[in-house]
């Protein structure tokens, strides 16, 4: 948990109080968000749920030979941010995979496009076809969602940077992002300003949740734990409320159309 | 007769023949369907390549038969296995052949079964968009041409293969929408492989549970398995990945261990890495990591060569693509070729039309100009023709004016003397003696004077008549010099002249007259260079004259007395004048009576005259 400086910005974003005492979640730093809020919310979560101890984060790298293979071993107890459900389904005999943080068709994205392109932005969904969105074939919830449109698809796999610098020099279109908390939904990146496609949402098809190692002693105990916790938060509404004020979930996308619907809710039965 | 009976027999003979090709040829079409049944029947189990010579084989009979149903049917087969086995290229040509003679023989249930082929080969190239495309083509000719009895079956094949393609999307939840449960049961034939599809469905959004009760249930026919081995792998396969979703890791090591060695050797390559990574993963789980070290190298390989596979693929779709794209170019510039010379065929027609046009309305116009031209030229032409007559209308009645008046001038005029004569006299004397009412002075009178040259004749004698005209020239110019311009000077005729002076009292014509008798006498006429002298004599009388008894003389009768004076000159002295001045009683007596009586009158003072000795 070493990139993107999160412990910083954690350190940061709490300003000496006590995640238990975190009630607005709107973000305060800049920089990716749902991160710092994953980690209030899980403490909350085993709080309520009975474990009343500190939890200590012990960064790690994300990069290893096999994924979670710390949390597979038992060497962590809990993951501190959540993770999409296909990404552990293989681990499954290893991992305790809490309820869902972020319920199936709930996480939504935009087609981000540059602010000066102003025809694209206002490209109607007959048209989506002509759309050229480049993507990390390793995202895979990403890269299943844009594989079931009609949208053209420039597979790379790189920095997130460099994905958005190609929509910026026009190689692509757009970018698969996630709404972003500005009033607007503008994204503003190093000065550039990008903007949705206009009335375009995506679901991505999968959930999140939490991990904990089945390997470790107190791994059942505290899984326990955590989800009780989650049930207490999600019947008080904290986890939507969460998600919402960390602009992770839109309220400005309400009433804007699924390009992949039928992911969501697919005709059932014989065609 | 023995003609014709020859014919018959050769007919009859031909007739046999034909029956016994016929019979022979549709026995070969039994034969061969029945190749063909089982060949599909073979192929169903598994896509063998020992099939292909046996393939071969029924399509060059079915084509030599013209049986073109069967050999649309070894078409299909052989693109099938040629697909499986990578050569998407031919399988994609193979197909497309069959596809046309399907479309031709109007065969909807092949046309849908060549339609699912095309759409796995697309499935197998990553092609998605046109698998769906395919797909949706193939369920539209399911539900629309196909007769019931065949289209049961396909119905399934397309559910099996609209699933598959969900899956490979990974949109899991239409697949399993698609392969549901009613479905398994409606599709018997093909329950086992709906199901194991079902059961990926369920494993790939981790409902392992779900999946191990499908995957051993009766839908999955046992039999079926031990036929099919590619079938067999996936329901290990299946098996494995449970096993390791329910953390019984050793059970999955074993089942993906005992699938991996059956498929060693063959070429389901993806089923391998999937089954190591099961490997790998169960290894992991379990802590032994060089196990899963192994097999993780193992996957990685196996990933190698799959992402080869693609990459060769891939490779084949772009080049398709460019060929395509080349293609699709090369037709638009064909078009737009055909294009620009319609255009240019339609302007050229165009410009034909136009100039044909352009001469006929230049043909008009030339007419028209050339109407105009000639009308205007023969109104021109007239007018002139006109202003022409008309000039010379003019200039003759002006030449004949001016003849007139020449003539008149000719007629009114003497030769010899230039002055006017006898006719003209009579012309202007009646204007001439009008009383003017606007002069109402005492000169109204005026002085008729007559002149005669004394001895004339005897000038013309001695002189000759050259010299008689010197003479008579030169008094007529004395005349002129010697009188007004209001003056008559006229030619009486012969040797003598006659002078109208108008206004003019009895004293002042005593004074003129005198004038002119001197200047006649002193003038130095040279007649052959030589002087000769020359006199004249004259008479006159005034205008208005009355006689005694009021009554007035007329201007004939005052000519007369005007000659009775120069008559009385001439007889009593010549170069000498007699002018009448008034007569002075009633004068009873005729002008006749006058002209002799002159003197006696005079003197007895009935006339009152002056003389000039």
């Amino acid at each position: 948990m070493s990139s993107e400086n999160f412990s910083q910005r954690y350190t940061e974003f709490l300003n000496g109080r006590s995640p238990l005492d975190v009630k607005s979640f709107y973000p305060t730093t800049k920089g990716s968000h749902i991160e710092i809020i994953e980690m209030v919310l899980l403490q909350q979560a085993l709080f309520l749920g009975g474990e009343t101890r500190e939890v200590v984060f012990n960064p790690k790298p994300s990069v290893n030979i096999i994924e979670f293979s710390d949390m597979i071993s038992g060497e962590s107890l809990v993951l501190a941010r959540s993770v999409w459900h296909e990404d552990i389904i293989n681990y499954r005999g290893s991992l305790y995979v809490s309820d869902p943080v972020v319920k199936f068709g709930q996480y939504e994205a935009g087609l981000y496009v540059t602010k000066r392109n102003v025809a694209l932005q206002n490209l109607p969904q007959e048209q989506l076809e002509q759309l050229t969105v480049v993507a990390n074939p390793r995202w895979r919830v990403d890269w299943r969602a844009l594989n079931n449109t009609d949208i053209n698809i420039v597979s790379f796999i790189g920095p997130w940077e460099t994905m958005l610098n190609m929509v910026e020099t026009e190689v692509v279109d757009a970018m698969l992002i996630n709404f972003s908390v500005s009033q607007d939904l503008l994204l503003n990146f190093e000065g550039r300003e990008y903007v949705p496609i206009q009335n375009i949402k995506m679901m991505l098809p999968d959930s999140r949740h939490f991990i904990v190692s089945k390997n470790h002693p107190q791994g059942e105990m505290i899984f326990a734990a955590l989800n009780r916790g989650l049930k207490i938060l999600r019947a008080q509404g904290v986890l939507d409320k969460a998600l919402k004020q960390s602009g992770f979930i839109s309220h400005l996308v309400d009433d804007w159309r699924y390009v992949n619907q039928q992911m969501l809710n697919p005709i059932q039965g014989a065609p | 007769m023995k003609g014709l009976s020859w014919l018959l027999a050769y007919w009859l003979l031909s007739f046999g023949t034909w029956a016994s090709v016929s019979v022979e040829s549709s026995s070969q079409r039994e034969d061969l369907s029945k190749m063909l049944m089982h060949l599909t029947d073979s192929l169903k189990e598994d896509y063998d390549l020992n099939l292909l010579p046996q393939v071969r084989v029924l399509r060059e009979q079915s084509k030599q038969l013209g049986a073109k149903n069967l050999q649309a049917r070894s078409l299909l087969l052989e693109g099938l296995i040629r697909q499986h086995f990578g050569d998407y290229k031919h399988s994609l040509v193979l197909h497309n052949d069959a596809l046309n003679i399907a479309k031709n023989l109007d065969m909807p249930a092949l046309e849908v079964q060549i339609y699912l082929a095309l759409a796995q080969l697309e499935m197998d190239l990553e092609r998605f968009r046109y698998a769906q495309q395919l797909l949706d083509q193939a369920y539209h000719l399911i539900t629309t041409k196909v007769l019931a009895e065949q289209a049961h079956a396909l119905m399934g094949e397309y559910i099996l293969w609209q699933g598959s393609l969900y899956l490979l999307k990974g949109s899991f939840r239409q697949a399993l929408a698609m392969l549901s449960d009613a479905n398994l049961i409606e599709y018997k034939m093909l329950s086992s492989k709906l199901a194991l599809a079902r059961a990926w469905a369920y494993l790939s959004i981790g409902e392992y549970q779900r999946a191990e009760g499908l995957i051993s249930s009766d839908f999955v026919k046992l039999a079926e398995l031990k036929r099919n081995l590619h079938l067999r792998v996936r329901y290990q396969l299946m098996s494995a990945t449970a096993s390791l979703q329910s953390g019984d890791f050793a059970m999955a090591i074993n089942t993906a261990k005992h699938a991996l060695n059956e498929t060693f050797g063959t070429r389901f390559l993806t089923e391998q890495s999937m089954l190591q990574n099961i490997l790998a993963g169960a290894y992991a789980q379990l802590g032994d990591f060089e196990q899963a070290h192994l097999y993780l190298k193992r996957f990685a390989l196996s990933q190698q060569a799959l992402n080869l596979q693609k990459r060769n693929n891939k490779l084949l779709q772009l080049e398709a693509q460019y060929s395509l794209a080349a293609q699709k170019q090369q037709l638009s510039v064909l078009e737009k070729d055909n294009a620009l010379q319609a255009q240019q065929l339609v302007q050229h027609q165009q410009q034909i039309d136009n100039a044909h046009l352009a001469q006929q309305r230049g043909v008009l116009g030339l007419l028209l100009i050339a109407l105009v031209v000639g009308f205007g030229y023969w109104r021109w032409q007239n007018k002139r023709y006109l202003i022409t007559l008309k000039q010379q209308v003019t200039e003759r009645t002006a030449e004949l004016a001016e003849r007139n008046k020449r003539l008149q001038a000719l007629s009114f005029t003497d030769s010899l003397t230039g002055l006017n004569n006898r006719h003209y006299f009579f012309s202007v004397i009646d204007a001439q003696i009008k009383p003017d009412p606007s002069k109402n002075n005492e000169k109204q009178e005026m002085i008729f004077c007559l002149l005669d040259i004394d001895h004339f004749k005897k000038v013309n004698d001695t002189y000759g008549h050259a010299a008689g005209d010197i003479v008579l020239q030169t008094v007529a110019d004395i005349l002129k010099q010697c009188t007004r311009e209001s003056d008559l000077v006229i030619r009486w005729g012969g040797e003598e002249f006659l002078i109208v002076m108008p206004n003019m009292t009895h004293n002042e014509a005593i004074e003129a007259v005198e004038r002119v008798r001197r200047q006649v006498e002193c003038f130095p006429f040279l007649v052959n260079e030589q002087p000769i002298q020359v006199t004249c004599s004259i008479g006159f009388a005034p205008y208005p004259l009355t006689n005694g008894a009021n009554h007035t003389l007329s201007w004939e009768q005052v000519i007369e007395l005007a000659d009775n004076g120069l008559y009385m000159a001439k007889k009593e002295h010549r170069n000498a004048w007699v002018g009448l001045h008034s007569l002075n009683q009633p004068l009873n007596s005729s002008i006749k009576q006058l002209n002799e009586d002159y003197r006696s009158l005079i003197n007895s003072g009935q006339v009152v005259a002056s003389t000039s000795y």
